[in-house]
């Protein structure tokens, strides 16, 4: 610690070259703090739905095909109810509000089981109860409240799209959650839907929360069997599961992400690396001087590491300020249909952390390995 | 007078070592922004290829997919009802009805992911210049479960190859074909009768396509099927239909710029760096080349004309390695319109290595523009003196 005063000098003995590295690393990095957090929005929606018990029945085919009202006896049956409760039909609308650019999450939901099965919701008993007497009735996220500068009791009109109808939603009540992104979305009544669209009794997927995490897989087992042979099958799966097929029908987003990340990280290493290499070229006799008053060769290694790790730690620090500035507090979004949250996570400012380190680790090995074994003789004779 | 470009070449061998990991990592920008915009251009390809300026698409008024769309029969008839629509040789209307559906199936790289299932008319492939099919299988017989798969479809997904047979929505259906259309969309595509699949899907149609004898043509019966209320339909030509389409494509081509400009900054950064060492350790070069009469202008020239050098070898290395690494890779991803999945080729274009070599070598002049100042601006005795 002592000779951080050093290693500091160092690193400011040549303003420019200095500032031009960090102004690199920190946007380079910023690239890598930007790129895992659309990664990270991708994926969210997968973490949030961990944390709950919530188990989705879909037609097997996916969620092109609808399941069969019939199938809501059995799920609120005896057998099914010893292993979950609060069974919800749920369908995505997918309308938009005035522009089809406005395309909030919207899902139709029963009204009377959704408070149970979504518990997270966080909104009045006074809502709740007007909600339920309301057919036109929606609960809106606290965030789309204020995107589109709605009242509570003002009357909306979403445009159907994937369902050929359109809504006209009386908003009566806001809810917020713990996690911002559900925040942007809305619910609505099923059975509404279900009048627009003549009683076809369309259900999408049948939503409802195991009691424990044992039932599950019993779920799972007892749901899909009983519909093996139907003519409309199931596949009962986790919320999660339910989140990541859209994950797995953009197709490998994961490994385009991996590749951006590790070109980034090679082209950061390779301009520290050029900094670094610049820098102890100059510094040959001075470091031929400092081994003759006594400092071991690992010493010298180490202040050479030290300087660039310094370095590569100030770029991440001004790429996460700068990335924590923008997206966290502005919130700005790179696109505000695709990512109505677009939240750098502490996951992905600690790999921004441990990118800058091993930036600076790897960057300056080479250089200061060789400034370390270089013979105090070869050093003092060469001429810089 | 100019100096010498030979006298940069020898300076970049000289310090191979900065020159190399300055080059390189210009490569590697070059690399990113050419990966991202030869997806992009390949999205774009198979669905804004797939629009034909001589079809005309009628959906559902207000909806913008097929997915979404609802055409009853009644309005069927209602289109094969207007007068001066085309015909082939044979006398019979140039029109298909269509239905798209969807269903999970299983990816061969793992997960799944929905393939669109289209019911078709019996002039579909008349409708479609490109569409070909292969000679192994043969064309589907009507209301027996029988489909043709897209070569796309086939490669993205296990088991439709010809002869297997599919479980959707509770009918064994039986691939008898396979078949070629240009790279375009329809390549991710299963094909059967349009009756069955109606039938077994229990909807209605999807949409109607129309071929026009000119693009005025196509025009008239747009502004038509447009204008009168009694349709209830939107009708648009493919071509603009299918740009529409483009989301995904868009995307990744705004985040490839994004993230060239971006990187590319970064870049710019690392050459300045490296050319402000190149100036330091030239001073009395400098110094002599002024004293033996070259203009500031020939040596601020001469310093960006080194940097642009470096930019530029980065560039068509990255352009290069792009090419090399990323040129008619198949993919796939989600079309986000229709939610099914859309098989397509990365296309490094030569137009496309030419732009990111472009850019790398305007990093590279960027880079070395103030660098190149500060040697233009030297003071002849001072550097002269100067160690």
């Amino acid at each position: 610690m002592k000779f951080l005063p050093l290693i500091w000098r160092n690193a400011l003995r040549n303003r420019l070259r200095t500032t031009l590295t960090l102004a690199g690393i920190a946007f380079l990095l910023f690239v890598l703090i930007f790129v895992m957090t659309g990664l990270s929005e991708i994926q969210a929606w997968e973490g949030v739905a961990a944390t709950h018990l919530r188990v989705v029945v879909q037609h097997s085919e996916g969620l092109m095909a609808d399941v069969p009202i019939e199938l809501e006896n059995f799920l609120k049956g005896d057998v099914i109810a010893a292993h979950a409760e609060h069974v919800c039909k749920f369908n995505w609308f997918g309308g938009y509000y005035q522009d089809p650019k406005n395309w909030p999450p919207e899902f139709a939901v029963d009204h009377k089981e959704m408070r149970a099965l979504f518990d997270e919701l966080k909104f009045s008993d006074e809502a709740y109860r007007k909600y339920c007497e309301t057919k036109t009735g929606a609960l809106v996220g606290i965030s789309l409240m204020k995107k589109y500068n709605w009242k509570v009791g003002q009357r909306i009109a979403l445009i159907g799209t994937f369902y050929p109808v359109n809504l006209e939603l009386d908003i009566v009540g806001v809810f917020t959650t713990q996690n911002p992104r559900q925040e942007e979305q809305m619910f609505f009544r099923w059975d509404y839907l279900d009048e627009l669209l003549e009683n076809r009794k369309i259900v999408s997927t049948y939503w409802m929360k195991a009691r424990s995490d044992e039932d599950i897989p019993r779920l799972k087992e007892l749901i899909d069997a009983h519909t093996k042979n139907s003519s409309a099958p199931t596949e009962t799966i986790t919320e999660k599961e339910f989140a990541a097929q859209f994950m797995q029908m953009m197709g490998n987003i994961k490994a385009i992400v991996a590749g951006v990340g590790a070109l980034v990280l090679l082209i950061m290493i390779m301009m520290t690396a050029n900094t670094m290499a610049m820098a102890a070229r100059e510094r040959v006799t001075e470091v031929a001087v400092m081994r003759t008053l006594g400092f071991t060769a690992g010493r010298i290694l180490w202040i050479i590491v030290a300087e660039s790790v310094l370095v590569s730690m100030l770029g991440a620090a001004i790429a996460i300020g700068g990335s924590l500035l923008v997206f966290n507090v502005v919130k700005v979004s790179p696109h505000p249909i695709y990512f109505p949250v677009f939240l750098v996570e502490a996951r992905t400012v600690v790999v921004a952390l441990l990118a800058a380190l091993l930036c600076g680790l790897l960057s300056s090995a080479v250089p200061a390995v060789r400034a370390a074994r270089r013979k105090i003789s070869d050093g003092l004779r060469q001429v810089v | 007078m100019a100096i010498p470009l030979k006298y940069n070449l020898r300076n970049l061998r000289v310090r191979w070592v900065t020159s190399l990991l300055t080059v390189v990592g210009i490569s590697l920008v070059t690399v990113v922004f050419v990966m991202l915009f030869a997806m992009g251009l390949g999205i774009e390809r198979s669905l804004v290829g797939s629009g034909d300026p001589l079809n005309l698409i009628t959906l559902r008024a207000g909806t913008t997919a097929e997915s979404q769309s609802v055409v009853t029969k009644q309005q069927y008839e209602d289109l094969l009802g207007i007068s001066g629509l085309l015909r082939d040789a044979k006398g019979e209307l140039l029109v298909s009805p269509e239905l798209v559906v969807g269903a999970n199936v299983q990816k061969r790289d793992g997960g799944k992911a929905n393939v669109a299932i289209r019911g078709v008319g019996p002039k579909a492939r008349d409708l479609r210049a490109e569409f070909r099919l292969l000679p192994e299988g043969r064309w589907f017989n009507p209301s027996v479960g029988e489909l043709v798969v897209g070569v796309g479809a086939s490669r993205r997904f296990a088991g439709l190859e010809i002869g297997d047979t599919p479980l959707f929505r509770g009918r064994r259906w039986t691939i008898v074909g396979k078949f070629e259309c240009g790279g375009q969309a329809y390549e991710s595509e299963l094909w059967g009768d349009i009756d069955d699949v109606r039938a077994q899907f229990k909807r209605d149609y999807s949409g109607v396509l129309i071929r026009c004898g000119n693009p005025a043509e196509v025009k008239r019966l747009a502004n038509l099927i447009q204008g009168d209320k009694q349709y209830k339909l939107d009708a648009r030509p493919t071509i603009d239909y299918f740009s529409e389409q483009n989301i995904g494509g868009q995307m990744i081509k705004s985040f490839g710029v994004i993230l060239a400009v971006v990187l590319g900054i970064g870049a710019v950064f690392g050459a300045a760096n490296t050319m402000y060492a190149a100036v330091a350790s030239r001073t009395r070069e400098i110094a002599t080349m002024r004293v033996l009469g070259f203009s500031r202008l020939a040596i601020w020239v001469s310093f960006v004309l080194e940097s642009a050098l470096l930019g530029l070898l980065g560039g068509a290395l990255g352009s290069l390695l792009g090419y090399g690494l990323f040129n008619n890779m198949t993919s796939g991803t989600v079309n986000w319109i229709s939610f099914s999945e859309l098989a397509f080729q990365f296309r490094v274009t030569p137009a496309l290595m030419g732009t990111g070599t472009g850019l790398a070598a305007l990093m590279g002049i960027v880079g070395g523009f103030f660098p190149a100042f500060r040697a233009s601006r030297m003071t002849i005795a001072r550097a002269l003196r100067g160690l």
